[in-house]
């Protein structure tokens, strides 16, 4: 990547991390909604196995707050303040401006995700999970972030997005056994839950973290289908994007 | 003569048939100051997306530095920068030097030299008293003048600016337009839109008149007046028969507009207005009379 890329994508991945940990409401909401299940989890004196699986979904929901949040961001961007069109009317790759906010948003759901993998690690004394806790929410990410500008790039007005974000965020972490084990769900359920990336991520980390656990998949084998999935989504992004207004 | 832009045949036609630009050609000399007026909704903001590469033409061909704005659109956006119209920093939490810097980063300048000609830029523009002020603090006019240091500290050779003083206040306005003309006179092509006809008759080297998608004259401001015929008009409420002064005669409202071609002619339809019990305004013709004249009967 030549110098002036690198001076791109630093000038976009700065710019939005910079403003975003500067927005209060981003800063306090985010840890606040992650960690809410887990507040009950401790309320009800759940042992510490129980916590560690609630705790998973705590690590691995910034990244699709975050990730479907670009919806909004990307309406925002182009139809109300027209910084699109700056973009696209400069020697920015559409490349740089897709890995940006990717970048972005990684480093934005880190700071939530981060100390809580470090929590995580410390409550299932499993230390080789960090690694893991650090590139499963990167993962899920690459994997939402692409979908969510998609879409973003084809609502016309805010009005338009309206709540979305929010509500598919909550489906995504909320429905799905990302903050509970999906041997709560019914049988014939349990594997195509496995579909949606957050609840994918959630059980290889508990898979990897928690003594014990039997997970409903191999983890290698959940590893491999969410590194497929964002490899997809990317290439979806890539085949459908439009670097113009059209 | 070097062109910085040239259009021919330009035409935008958006989903549902509108005809948003109609076959303009147009020819912007290199480090000149060239406005596109019209009325709302005349196709300056198209003329504008389509000529910096952000939409594309439905038919016709532009060139930016002589490269094709569709075939080699990459090379023509090394070479412009855009100020959207209704555009707002993005990003409100960043200081105002951090967007102009961040938006020169993002067009690949090194970090240094992005730092240095964000500095400049807003020396230039007013805008060093508030460097580290965050954005969502500052007035619309203020985060317009940002926006605007953004844009014109990318040191590009042809900028675009869609309605850059709207929301200026008067002196902020004459200080942009300095700032500007001395940028055009060190040979960058500056581009604006507006639909104050008298600040581009004030401003612009050359104008484009477009209304309803079609050009209706480009040239230098006074070639437009010279072509009137007219050079006084004489503004009253007083409704009378002007008509057998044998001069121009436009109603708008409740005001008319007599026109006359000198100062003297002017002076004798004053009086007569006076005399009748009405009051008279006298002045010379400017742009938005020529564009009355152009566009009268629709």
């Amino acid at each position: 990547m030549g110098r002036g890329l690198l001076s791109q994508l630093y000038g976009q991945v700065a710019s939005i991390t910079v403003s975003q940990l500067r927005f209060k409401a981003v800063m306090i909401s985010l840890p606040l909604v992650s960690l809410l299940p887990t507040y009950f989890a401790l309320v009800f004196g759940l042992p510490k196995e129980e916590l560690g699986i609630v705790l998973t979904g705590a690590v691995i929901s910034p990244a699709v707050w975050v990730g479907v949040g670009l919806i909004q961001d990307i309406v925002y961007e182009r139809e109300d303040y027209r910084y699109l069109e700056m973009l696209i009317a400069s020697p920015m790759r559409p490349a740089v401006y897709i890995l940006s906010r990717i970048m972005a948003g990684t480093l934005i759901s880190m700071t939530t995700s981060l100390p809580l993998a470090l929590l995580y690690t410390y409550i299932t004394g499993s230390y080789r999970v960090l690694p893991l806790a650090i590139a499963l929410p990167l993962i899920v990410s690459i994997f939402l972030a692409p979908l969510s500008m998609l879409l973003g790039l084809r609502l016309r007005s805010i009005k338009e997005a309206g709540s979305m974000p929010s509500l598919l965020s909550s489906l995504i972490v909320f429905l799905p056994p990302v903050y509970y084990a999906p041997g709560i769900l019914p049988e014939w359920l349990r594997t195509p839950a496995m579909a949606i990336p957050s609840a994918a991520a959630a059980e290889v980390l508990r898979a990897v973290g928690i003594s014990g656990y039997q997970p409903i998949l191999d983890p290698g084998v959940l590893l491999a289908y969410l590194l497929a999935a964002s490899m997809v989504s990317l290439l979806v992004l890539y085949s459908r994007f439009n670097w113009s207004l059209e | 003569m070097q062109l910085a832009l040239e259009a021919v045949g330009l035409t935008k036609v958006y989903g549902g048939g509108v005809k948003a630009l109609d076959g303009v050609d147009s020819s912007v000399p290199l480090g000149s100051l060239y406005c596109l007026a019209g009325p709302n909704g005349a196709g300056k903001t198209t003329f504008v997306r389509v000529s910096s590469t952000i939409s594309k033409p439905t038919s016709g061909r532009v060139y930016i530095l002589g490269m094709d704005a569709v075939g080699e659109a990459w090379r023509v956006r090394r070479h412009v920068a855009v100020m959207p119209q209704e555009g707002r920093p993005y990003n409100s939490t960043l200081t105002v030097f951090e967007a102009v810097y961040y938006y020169l980063a993002s067009r690949g300048f090194s970090l240094a030299e992005a730092r240095s000609e964000a500095m400049r830029a807003l020396e230039e523009l007013d805008l060093a008293g508030y460097r580290d002020r965050l954005i969502l603090t500052l007035s619309g006019g203020l985060k317009r003048r940002t926006l605007l240091a953004m844009v014109l500290a990318s040191n590009v050779d042809v900028v675009f600016l869609d309605e850059p003083t709207v929301g200026l206040d008067p002196v902020a306005r004459r200080g942009t337009w300095g700032y500007i003309k001395r940028l055009a006179s060190e040979g960058q092509t500056i581009i604006f839109t507006t639909h104050m006809l008298s600040e581009a008759e004030s401003v612009a080297d050359r104008i484009m008149l477009i209304n309803k998608g079609r050009r209706l004259f480009e040239g230098p401001p006074r070639e437009a007046l010279s072509k009137l015929g007219y050079r006084y008009k004489v503004i009253t409420s007083l409704r009378l028969d002007f008509e057998d002064l044998g001069v121009g005669v436009r109603r708008y409202g409740d005001l008319t507009y007599i026109y006359v071609e000198d100062l003297d002619r002017a002076l004798k339809v004053a009086e007569e207005i006076l005399y009748e019990g009405g009051q008279a305004q006298i002045k010379p013709v400017d742009l938005e009379d020529f564009f009355a004249e152009v566009t009268w009967g629709g």
